[in-house]
């Protein structure tokens, strides 16, 4: 695995490639959260009659 | 086809319609993304002249087409919407901005990290870096504006008109290295000519198409979202609701 160390731009390349991954990973989590939450919402709307 | 269009843009069958759709865009994105970085990692050579740093390029090119391509899709949706009065195109346009705000985040920051040990700065006022932030700029407005009106037909007009005037620095974003002495490279991709080694190229490709899925499955889900509020005083949202218990 040493062709991964990619010499002295190794810290450059790992943290873009981190950065891709945590945005992917913010844009679906955030996209789950918002689904339970606004699930969460309406049921207690209903729930109260309003 | 104008039917079929109408028929999946009605609300409720939307709802129904995407949740099969989602799985079917995310498994490409997941099997072409583990393609790109196996591509671009392990089997794409070190650049002659800029060394590995070019595997930045294989995040940072996608994530700057999709900053385009997104906002095209914005702009594009906000007008049918304002055209054809389609409901569901202004929601398309609405979840699109914070993805599209994202992409260009990103393709600002990784081009800001691939700078740095190429051109020995993070940032330099270039045309084709300063459109590129506009662009972001765009896309927080158009957040902002739409977040602005309680009424969300008002806020869905407002920010359309703004998504088409801004439609004007795409080009710009586009021809700003051929417009003005720039610091950026120019395109190495064009109808004609692919100015690069093939495994390169096909790194580019792999997450360049598993973005596009991404960001398909991405406006799908928040879609939905935007649905279920927009529609919830509807017998049919109230009866999903109330039957997921």
């Amino acid at each position: 695995m040493d062709f991964l160390i990619f010499d002295k731009y190794a810290l450059y390349i790992w943290v873009s490639y981190l950065l891709t991954f945590t945005m992917v990973a913010f844009l679906f989590i955030s996209a789950k959260i918002n689904h339970t939450r606004i699930a969460t919402q309406l049921r207690i709307k209903y729930i109260r009659g309003e | 086809m104008w039917k079929w269009i109408q028929a999946f843009a009605s609300p409720q069958n939307f709802y129904q319609t995407s949740a099969k759709i989602i799985p079917w865009l995310m498994m490409p994105f997941i099997a072409l993304s583990l393609a790109g970085l196996y591509w671009g990692l392990v089997v794409s050579p070190a650049d002659y002249q800029q060394g590995d740093s070019v595997r930045i390029m294989y995040v940072h090119v996608p994530a700057a087409w999709m900053s385009l391509f997104v906002y095209m899709v914005m702009a594009i949706s906000g007008a049918i919407g304002l055209i054809w009065q389609i409901k569901l195109a202004h929601i398309v346009a609405k979840v699109s901005a914070p993805i599209g705000a994202l992409f260009t985040l990103l393709a600002l920051i990784t081009g800001s990290i691939w700078g740095k040990p190429m051109w020995g700065t993070w940032w330099v006022w270039d045309a084709r870096l300063t459109s590129e932030l506009i662009l972001l700029f765009l896309y927080l407005a158009y957040i902002s504006l739409n977040n602005a009106f309680d009424n969300p037909k008002t806020a869905s007009k407002a920010s359309a008109i703004l998504a088409i005037v801004g439609l004007v620095n795409i080009p710009i974003i586009y021809y700003s290295v051929e417009w003005w002495n720039s610091l950026h490279q120019g395109s190495s991709i064009s109808a004609t000519k692919i100015s690069m080694q093939i495994d390169m190229f096909i790194a580019l490709m792999l997450i360049s198409f598993a973005f596009k899925f991404l960001y398909g499955a991405l406006v799908l889900m928040r879609a939905r979202d935007e649905v279920l509020v927009r529609e919830q005083n509807s017998r049919w949202v109230k009866t999903l609701i109330e039957g997921k218990k």
